[in-house]
């Protein structure tokens, strides 16, 4: 084959091949406004849930006005009454530091403007502070004089939001965040398994009946919660039969506690005290399009694993307890699983999914 | 030379074709709808080294036994609601009562001749409020006492019993 015969054909290749390409970017630019096109009105504008689903009722939130530089932290977190200097310094030592406009945030996400926290920056998100934190808080748990000297609080947590909406296509593999929280106060640690569920409706914060799920709602999807605790991944799962582990569908976390003594001084809110926890859902390539609910139980985790976790947290003798004090259970005064005798009426976290 | 410009025309053609398959492998970009705020949030706690409401009789037939290390200023169960709305929070036993254990009581002050009970006849069915409209960062002290009729058998480990306090937006 001579020269010119090489050059006519890689040629022609490059003209056919680009004609391919523009023929497909062509198509692709086409799909995507006929996709942009499919998108309901309703995403346009603030993204304000249905009034049917909150009827009416009001959220509590701190506000405060016109933060100013805390010389002690360096940071914009209110200057909490009735606590040291070092131990307010100790409560929040572990947490990011407070934006200056944290509760003008606060205030916009509350009325609706914002509503996808996960692409917040953790410097909101982590401060117990968006989750209801303030000064009857401090006075109640945190300052000795204030505190009742024979109670003690051993459970309490939170799930954050109660109730999300979010749009997917047939096909799609999503992950959906939401947060749990350790309450504050608590002075154990916490086990709780997580199991996502397609329950039978949706309701609203009051209880009432939004919508029932489409029948063979099952088929369709499949649910997991990808957080699995690392104590419970590599010390735990490992020494167990089959028949005692948890599902692969579900999660396990451990919450440490939010006031907790090492040598005699007292801290608050270790890094892990809020988890964002990863909901995976694989919607089949043959859902039908329309509107599901998605639920999260909360459970203890069986005996088994139970007794291998007081081993892990009780055991003086193993190498590392010292560490596992420091980094994990954070002196806790005991282990706890589940949510014990205390449920809510309907999900702990509901996932209202709109298939389009 | 010739094999290599092929190679990279081949390339740089094929590039734009495979980016979209790239893109859309696997995850897809969750369109956001709404959420609504709520913080579904509570706190339990009881007498210090406790972790639920205990009875010791010191006999096996009992009546008004009142709940270990409670006393005029220390509830056997403290509720607080820590998250961001009001709450009512409703209470039923989730099994029967062991045998000849007749009746649960529960009160808002260290007193038993009020508040709420549950009986042997219906400790599973009986759903009662036990607190309405409990306000973000506001608790509920509750006192707890337990008749018998008769002598409960004896056990060596202790009867468990779970009394379900549910909560919703009141």
């Amino acid at each position: 084959m001579d020269r010119q015969s090489v050059f006519i054909i890689i040629t022609t290749a490059i003209v056919v091949l680009s004609g391919i390409t523009a023929g497909f970017l062509v198509l692709q630019q086409k799909q995507k406004e006929e996709e942009e096109e499919e998108i309901p009105q309703s995403l346009t504008g603030t993204f304000v849930p249905p009034p049917a689903y909150i009827k009416g009722r009001n959220f509590t939130f701190p506000y405060y006005e016109n933060l100013e530089l805390n010389p002690l932290t360096g940071d914009y977190r209110p200057r909490y009454k009735n606590l040291t200097d070092e131990e307010y310094k100790n409560l929040f030592k572990d947490l990011p530091k407070f934006p200056k406009n944290f509760y003008v945030f606060l205030k916009a996400y509350y009325e609706g403007k914002i509503s996808d926290i996960t692409r917040l920056s953790e410097n909101y998100w982590k401060q117990p502070e968006f989750y209801g934190f303030d000064q009857i808080y401090v006075d109640r748990y945190y300052v000795p004089e204030k505190r009742n000297p024979n109670l003690w609080t051993p459970r309490g947590f939170g799930v954050f939001p109660g109730i999300a909406c979010r749009q997917v296509k047939a096909g799609d593999t999503v992950t959906i965040n939401f947060f749990i929280h350790t309450s504050p106060g608590v002075e154990a640690c916490q086990v709780l398994e997580l199991i996502p569920i397609l329950p039978p409706r949706a309701y609203n914060i009051i209880g009432e009946v939004m919508f029932e799920q489409p029948s063979n709602a099952e088929k369709y999807f499949d649910l997991a919660i990808l957080n699995k605790d690392e104590i419970y991944k590599e010390r735990i799962e490992p020494k167990l039969e089959d028949i005692y582990k948890i599902p692969e569908s579900h999660g396990i976390i451990l919450l440490p506690p939010t006031l907790y003594w090492v040598d005699g001084k007292q801290y608050g809110f270790p890094p892990s005290y809020l988890q964002m926890i990863d909901l995976q859902i694989k919607v089949h390539p043959d859902t039908p399009k329309g509107r599901y609910v998605i639920g999260l139980n909360i459970t203890e985790p069986n005996r088994k694993i139970q007794e291998e976790y007081y081993w892990i947290f009780l055991d003086e003798g193993q190498p590392d307890y010292e560490e596992l004090q420091n980094t994990k259970f954070y002196h806790a005064k005991d282990l706890v699983f589940g949510s014990g005798e205390y449920t809510t009426k309907y999900y702990w976290f509901e996932l209202i999914l709109d298939v389009v | 030379m010739l094999k290599k410009i092929v190679a990279l025309a081949v390339v740089l053609t094929a590039l734009p074709l495979l980016t979209p398959l790239i893109a859309h492998a696997d995850t897809a970009n969750v369109t956001v709808k709404w959420t609504i705020p709520q913080d579904i949030s509570f706190s339990v706690s009881y007498p210090t080294g406790l972790t639920a409401i205990e009875f010791e009789p010191s006999s096996a037939s009992f009546t008004n036994e009142p709940a270990k290390n409670q006393d005029d200023t220390t509830p056997a169960m403290r509720v607080t609601n820590t998250g961001n709305v009001n709450i009512d929070i409703s209470a039923v036993f989730t099994s029967d009562f062991p045998t000849n254990v007749t009746e649960f009581r529960l009160n808002t002050a260290n007193d038993y001749t009020g508040g709420w009970y549950w009986t042997d006849a219906n400790e599973t069915t009986n759903s009662q409020t036990i607190v309405s409209s409990l306000a973000p960062g506001s608790s509920e002290d509750f006192w707890a006492w337990s008749s018998s009729t008769g002598k409960v058998p004896y056990s060596a480990t202790p009867y468990e019993r779970t009394l379900q306090l549910t909560s919703s937006a009141s």
